[in-house]
């Protein structure tokens, strides 16, 4: 197939994802360990500072300061123990310093003594259950698994694990009405969510995460803060869920998913190919996806290996692939609105 | 800036965020000519981060167009030319690489806005910002410069204060509080610091910061305070670009081996051909260029002793992300009836699938109207440097418009429509559109071939959309606001007169030329200096002559006035 855009919607393929910290910590696994969705595989240490103006306390000149610590750079200290003091003439001159927070020496300068405090720890979670394949060195690694997986467009940045449940059919919109059946921790399948009620009640559901076909496009920043994971696959506005990948999730009713977020993407954690069993399979799907206009959502299948041009109504001339529909229509799309699923 | 000469075919490309662009330019009758153009997406799926894939495909397409081999096993072109295969030379110029991550630090609130629309002029975007001189502790400053530093990780950081002749102490102090917390730095590398203030700290910054990591002296960026000098840190952000995020790019198979000039930035490759175009035709007024991509918007200006860019990384066709809040910018400027959530499907859709092409006539305005406000955006934080360069008015002699957004609309007067909305510039000034993105590439040779770009960039690169006509002022809707007697260069002679609040076009053909007399009635002059008539001459183009007698600054159209609209743009629909 010529070079478009591609998808992939597979029920059993090999998957490399690559997780990293936001800056450099320690990477805890070896490559070749086998981790878990939950496993810790690298921290960071979240580092705060305080500046103490120590020599302007101990009333000394700035470039003495060095003379009258207690501690090194490098040298861990307690809240309230003794970081400078000065001994004047006579015994009740000798001026004492103590450090007002626990932490470590980091820097000593213009007279002051900057203290590295340990606020907490970024702990990086292996995703999905697999192998590390790789590691980079200080961030993190690339977990390699196999399993189905779909491929997403867009995500609310939010990561879960839960039991897929198919909450409506593909081009339907998940009510709050329909939540009320939906269980705590479970990832729910739907066409599309149109209300911000369905939004916050799931939340108030705690629900594990829900893949939907689209969103409607005001409801956006709600979405991003929301605590559990939306995953589209299609995009936004009122898009069905494309066939293929609720095909998929409806094979999957019961298995346990991850939803990652960038790229956005959903992992069901299965041994074997999920739609055929003890299969091994050979052929690379030749399907396609429509992700713009009046076919938006809809599957179809190639009819021709060469592009033609194709006068749109909008005066672009852009090359363009007919392709037969899903629902049996035969239509020329712009190739630029198409997108190859990788099986 | 000549290093070398070269001839021989060329192919070279501008690897942009959206689409890979390639050229092939060969001679012909002695002459440079495009070839053929080929492009691709650049990457074709979002966990294969791969630019080689859109540059084979890109040239693949040139491959099949003229029959020939450009390219070896290794997926690189194949240099030098032999028996019709390969290609002699090969550029690049590139805008896929995020934009430099730049700290502020400066003595000031005043030198830190100087230094934001410093940076503003290159592909960098602010991360983090420190000003010395506000009312706290020493420690608490010490606290918030580390804090800043370490939260932000910035690619480089840029230090800036004092106007010249200051007193330069307070930087002094500054740089020794930077050195302090510098080794405190939780990244991996080692962030390069520019200096761009009161050059009589510089001994003081040297003594304190080179030994800490790289550091580099450019002008003042502000030596009074009336007066702003960015020419010499846009270099050195170029320079950093290509040391901090083009560099990597060589390491791409065999790339450093194949290419025959280094990788240069697309914004640079641009300023250069704006610059070129100021002086080849010696224009009084300058040249603007206007460049809406798919992951940046760049504006630049260039008179015959200066220049100006500010880029906006927040800004393009797929980065609309502020409309959301404000979709009734949009609506304005269409001419039916739509809601909220269809503008923000298009502004979010866009941002997912920035290749994806509009189908019906109605998405196309509904980009078109979005393209609009992303302009008006971008250049309303630098309309005021703008006019520095090209005066109160924004008069130019040219306007070259280019980018994947507004550069290849499908509509050609459209594309001359979205500009006068949105940037309202107004005189008498020549369009001219890049619709092959070819001008970045062609910046990319011009350190190797300036003749080959000369060639191409008149004959291939710039199509000529006409000449527009556009009185500052305003006059009361209906009413004539100019009467304009046409003389064509055929002998035809043509009477217009245009109302206050409507566009005309003449149709004048590529090549041809026109000369006009106008009067301006009712408040409607070109110059506030010179009320009452003008002679013009006018140059041809694919759209021809546009009187836009809307008036400046142009009444922004609200809603309910959907028929204006739609006159507007029937009236350039060519």
């Amino acid at each position: 197939m010529n070079f478009i855009r591609s998808v992939r919607i597979s029920p059993f393929s090999l998957i490399r994802v690559e997780r990293r910290l936001p800056f450099p910590g320690e990477v805890l696994v070896r490559t070749g360990e086998s981790v878990e969705p939950q496993q810790t595989i690298a921290v960071a240490e979240q580092r705060g500072w305080v500046c103490l103006e120590v020599a302007k306390e101990l009333g000394v000149k700035e470039e003495e300061l060095e003379r009258f610590l207690k501690k090194k750079p490098g040298e861990k200290i307690e809240a309230g123990e003794e970081l400078a003091s000065r001994k004047g003439f006579l015994p009740f001159t000798y001026v004492s310093y103590a450090s007002p927070v626990s932490g470590r020496v980091a820097a000593i300068g213009m007279g002051m003594v900057i203290l590295e405090t340990i606020s907490g720890n970024i702990e990086l979670k292996a995703g999905l259950k697999g192998t590390v394949s790789e590691i980079i060195p200080y961030y993190g690694a690339i977990i390699e698994s196999k399993g189905a997986l779909v491929e997403g467009a867009w995500s609310n940045n939010k990561e879960r694990e839960g039991i897929v449940k198919v909450a409506t059919d593909k081009d339907k919109a998940l009510t709050p009405e329909a939540l009320q059946t939906a269980a705590k921790g479970f990832v729910l399948i739907c066409g599309t969510i149109q209300d911000e009620g369905t939004l916050s009640k799931a939340a108030a559901l705690q629900i594990g995460g829900i893949v939907a076909g689209s969103l409607k496009a005001t409801l956006r920043d709600q979405a991003l803060s929301m605590p559990y994971p939306i995953i589209l696959t299609e995009g936004f506005g009122e898009t069905p869920m494309n066939s293929a990948a609720f095909e998929l999730f409806r094979t999957a009713e019961g298995y346990e998913v991850t939803l990652l977020a960038s790229p956005p993407s959903i992992v069901i954690s299965v041994a074997e190919d999920l739609l055929a069993p003890g299969v091994t399979r050979r052929e690379t799907s030749s399907k396609v996806k429509v992700s713009r206009g009046h076919y938006k959502g809809l599957v179809g299948e190639p009819l021709e290996k060469e592009q033609r041009e194709l006068l749109l109504e909008s005066g672009y001339i852009t090359p363009a692939m007919l392709v037969r529909l899903e629902n049996g229509v035969e239509v020329r799309v712009p190739i630029a609105n198409l997108e190859a699923i990788e099986s | 800036m000549v290093e070398r000469m070269i001839a021989g075919s060329i192919l070279t490309l501008d690897w942009g965020s959206t689409r890979t662009k390639a050229f092939l330019l060969d001679r012909v009758d002695g002459h440079y000519r495009l070839i053929a153009a080929g492009w691709a997406p650049t990457f074709g799926r979002a966990l294969e981060h791969d630019p080689l894939k859109g540059l084979q495909e890109a040239v693949s397409r040139i491959e099949k167009a003229v029959g020939r081999r450009l390219m070896g096993g290794e997926g690189l072109p194949l240099i030098p030319e032999r028996e019709m295969e390969g290609v002699d030379f090969f550029t690049a110029s590139v805008s896929f690489q995020p934009p430099l991550r730049v700290m502020l630090v400066s003595l000031s609130k005043i030198s830190l806005e100087a230094a934001r629309k410093a940076i503003s002029s290159y592909y960098a975007v602010e991360a983090g910002s420190f000003s010395f001189l506000e009312e706290e502790s020493r420690s608490a400053r010490v606290e918030r410069l580390l804090r800043t530093l370490s939260e932000n990780m910035p690619d480089l950081i840029l230090i800036t204060g004092g106007t010249e002749g200051s007193n330069p102490e307070p930087i002094a102090e500054m740089a020794r509080m930077l050195s302090l917390v510098y080794p405190l730095y939780p990244g991996l590398g080692k962030p390069p610091i520019i200096f761009a203030g009161n050059s009589a700290a510089r001994g003081a910054v040297e003594e304190t910061l080179s030994s800490i990591t790289e550091l580099r002296f450019v002008d003042n960026i502000l030596p009074t305070l009336e007066e702003q000098n960015i020419g010499p840190l846009f270099k050195e952000l170029e320079d950093l670009y290509r040391k901090l995020k083009l560099s990597e790019l060589y390491d791409l198979g065999y790339l450093r081996s194949t290419l025959s000039a280094p990788l240069t930035s697309s914004l640079s490759a641009f300023t250069l051909m704006i610059r070129y175009l100021c002086s080849l035709y010696g224009f009084e007024r300058g040249v603007l260029g206007v460049d809406v991509g798919g992951t940046y918007t760049s504006l630049v200006g260039a008179t015959k002793d200066n220049f100006f860019s500010t880029v906006r990384s927040d800004l393009a066709l797929n980065r609309a992300d502020f409309l959301l809040r404000e979709p009734e910018r949009v609506a304005r400027w269409l001419p039916y009836e739509t809601t909220p959530d269809k503008i923000a499907e298009i502004v979010l859709e866009k941002s997912l699938r920035p290749e994806s092409v509009p189908v019906t006539k109605e998405e196309l305005m509904l980009e078109g109207a979005v393209i609009r406000e992303v302009l008006r955006e971008a250049f309303s934080t630098a309309r005021e440097a703008f006019k520095g360069l090209f005066g109160p008015e924004l008069s130019v002699d040219m306007v070259v418009i280019t980018g994947g957004a507004l550069g290849s609309f499908p509509i050609t007067g459209w594309i001359a429509l979205t500009l006068l909305d949105s940037l309202q510039l107004s005189g008498v000034m020549m369009l001219a559109v890049d619709r092959l993105g070819l001008c970045s590439a062609l910046g990319s040779i011009a350190p190797l071939n300036p003749v080959a770009v000369s060639q191409v960039l008149e004959r291939d690169a710039l199509i000529p959309l006409g000449t527009v006509i556009a009185p500052s002022g305003s006059a009361p809707e209906g009413t004539i606001a100019l009467k304009a007697t046409i003389s064509f260069d055929d002998g035809r002679v043509l009477e217009a007169e245009v109302k206050a609040g409507s566009i005309e076009v003449i149709p004048l053909a590529p090549g041809r030329k026109a000369s006009l007399e106008i009067s301006f009635l009712r408040g409607m002059s070109l110059e506030p200096s010179k009320k009452g008539q003008a002679k013009i001459e006018a140059r041809g183009g694919l759209i021809g002559i546009v009187l836009d007698a809307r008036g400046r600054p142009l009444p922004l159209p609200s809603p309910a006035q959907r028929n204006k609209i739609q006159k507007w743009l029937w009236e350039m629909e060519t």
